[in-house]
């Protein structure tokens, strides 16, 4: 205890205040720093300096989940005390209950932004008015990894260099491990998705991929991680060449694809028993031009889909956000806005409110990230660094378990796990 | 029982050194463990509060005295905050300590914000350093560590 503080501070309540409770403080305090004295140097003999040592696991827990995530990162390599804490799965479990979900990157061209190009963001953390781009480690062999799904903390990625190659991932622990190759992999990124089935707690990587060459015959091939192999299950009744990465949503993932009249549609994909369902889309006619449903994503536990077209005098293109209110019921698709995106906004304020605003939504459109903020039901634009590439961004939840941990939490057996 | 400032009584809370000090009711219940000991009628004696020594408890009643104080704007407390926390690390290891022991969330929750502030946006060596943290990693280790997690150290 430092004596000089609290006198400093006590003398200064009895001027300010004249007070006879402060007088009596102030008094007690003489005499315990008298004694203080006495004895601190044995104290200090005894005792290291080092008080965080000394403190309570959960009040060190507690520091942490205080922590941006990049900080949180390097704490694990201070000493092997902090490893073991920040490893622990209480820890996990209080991280994740306290931690926002942060977002995910994936950007076309990476040389823009260094050499990797998967990232998360996250406020800077000395500076309120910046942001900082965590980097990601992934111990995959090739790097060109896309992203196919987020799912309870865990990432599944695919090589496009080899694309028998798929991946499961925790970003955060850089552990990473590979799935069994598959027989006929997608020639670039096709209609894939990632999720967990609600009763078995299974995770399951769907993939379509064409029959042959030259064929417009598409079969979905399916794999149960920590089964070994994958399963073919049959071809695939609708066009889902615009599909990419599925929505994870009610235990099913969800893409916008066409039926045979070219309509769009869209498509669910129950993970527990494996079967296709399909969601009408909601009831737009943009005077009966040709509609682009351009993308698919979650607003606050809903399914919400965008759809663009040309306006009546072809002047500019029309943007449209409904949300499918009770999941499943056709009719309770309500429109959320109407904005025509030309206005362009600073990228870097809106960022920060975007990762604070858990309700809000990222997706990208057309060569672009679209921005939706429920507060001000209004859209807008975002720019990274002034990239054209295509970028496309995950809502992610960081979980320091590890992969194992987190699958075995859910399914039986993990095979191949690599620490990075 | 009314715990306005106008009819509150007074305390005594005696330190874990045998130093008494004379708090006011109001003030006091801002540490629920005082307050439950309160609310059960056993405050009357100098109330014992053996993991606390003298100096930090005049801190800790300090800190509960502004926060106890209606008048005090969001602002305002929100600087003397920023003051009161401006301490060396022994100072802030015993107001965890209290805090945690008198159950006082506000004042837990302000210190450890302090305490990860100055961990935020530092390399694991800066921290060992302000901490006074031993590295117990092998030269084995860091080294591998290094090589492992390049990523985490731009």
């Amino acid at each position: 205890m430092e004596p000089s503080r609290v006198e400093t501070t006590l003398k200064f309540l009895i001027l300010q205040h004249g007070n006879a409770k402060a007088t009596t403080v102030y008094k007690e305090s003489q005499k315990a720093n008298m004694s203080e004295k006495r004895t601190r140097t044995t104290y200090q003999q005894r005792r290291t300096r080092d008080y965080m040592s000394k403190l309570p696991h959960y009040v060190v827990m507690d520091i942490f989940c205080k922590l941006p995530l990049k900080s949180l990162l390097s704490c694990r390599f201070v000493c092997k005390a902090w490893r073991d804490l920040i490893s622990d799965p209480c820890f996990a479990t209080l991280h994740l209950a306290k931690a926002p979900a942060i977002l995910m990157f994936q950007i076309g061209n990476f040389e823009i932004l260094g050499e990797t190009n998967i990232f998360m963001v996250e406020p800077e953390a000395n500076h309120p008015d910046a942001i900082t781009k965590v980097n990601m480690g992934f111990n995959i062999p090739k790097s060109d990894a896309k992203i196919i799904g987020s799912c309870n903390g865990l990432l599944c990625l695919w090589d496009d260099l080899s694309p028998d190659s798929f991946y499961i991932s925790n970003p955060v622990t850089g552990e990473c491990m590979t799935l069994p190759k598959i027989k006929r992999g997608p020639k670039h990124l096709s209609a894939s998705g990632f999720g967990i089935s609600s009763k078995t707690k299974q995770y399951k990587v769907i993939t379509m991929t064409y029959r042959q060459v030259l064929s417009h015959e598409l079969e979905a091939q399916i794999h149960t991680v920590g089964s070994g192999t994958w399963r073919t299950i049959g071809h695939v009744p609708y066009d889902f060449s615009c599909a990419l990465s599925g929505i994870f949503l009610n235990g099913a993932l969800h893409w916008i694809a066409r039926d045979d009249n070219k309509s769009g549609l869209l498509c669910a994909f129950d993970i527990e028993n494996e079967q296709f369902l399909t969601i009408p889309l909601p009831p737009i006619s943009f005077f009966g031009r040709k509609i682009d449903w351009s993308n698919l994503g979650v607003l606050g536990g809903c399914l919400c889909v965008f759809a663009s077209g040309e306006n009546l005098f072809f002047f500019y293109s029309k943007l449209e956000m409904w949300v499918l209110k009770d999941y499943g019921v056709k009719d309770s698709w309500t429109k959320a806005l109407v904005e025509d995106p030309v206005a362009k906004h600073r990228w870097d304020k809106i960022w920060l409110e975007l990762i604070r605003n858990k309700e809000s939504l990222v997706l990208s459109y057309e060569n672009y990230l679209v921005y939706y903020d429920p507060r001000t039901k209004r859209l807008r634009k975002l720019y990274i660094c002034g990239t054209q590439s295509r970028i496309k961004v995950f809502p992610h939840i960081p979980r320091f378990l590890s992969l194992e941990a987190i699958m075995l939490g859910e399914s039986s057996k993990v095979l191949n796990i690599k620490s990075r | 029982m009314s715990l306005s400032p106008s009819t509150s009584k007074m305390l005594s809370l005696k330190s874990s050194d045998g130093k008494v000090l004379e708090v006011e009711e109001h003030v006091a219940v801002l540490c629920e463990t005082i307050k439950s000991l309160v609310e059960d009628g056993c405050a009357d004696s100098p109330i014992p509060l053996a993991n606390v020594d003298g100096a930090t408890l005049g801190n800790v009643m300090e800190w509960c005295k502004k926060h106890a104080d209606q008048k005090a704007s969001a602002d305002d407390l929100e600087d003397w905050d920023a003051e009161f926390v401006e301490r060396d690390q022994g100072e802030l290891y015993h107001l965890i300590m209290a805090a945690n022991y008198l159950n006082i969330k506000g004042l837990l929750d302000l210190i450890c914000q302090k305490v990860a502030d100055m961990i935020k946006g530092k390399h694991p060596e800066k921290i060992r350093e302000i901490f006074n943290i031993e590295n117990d990693f092998t030269p084995e280790q860091q080294e591998q560590i290094r090589k492992d997690n390049s990523w985490a150290f731009e």
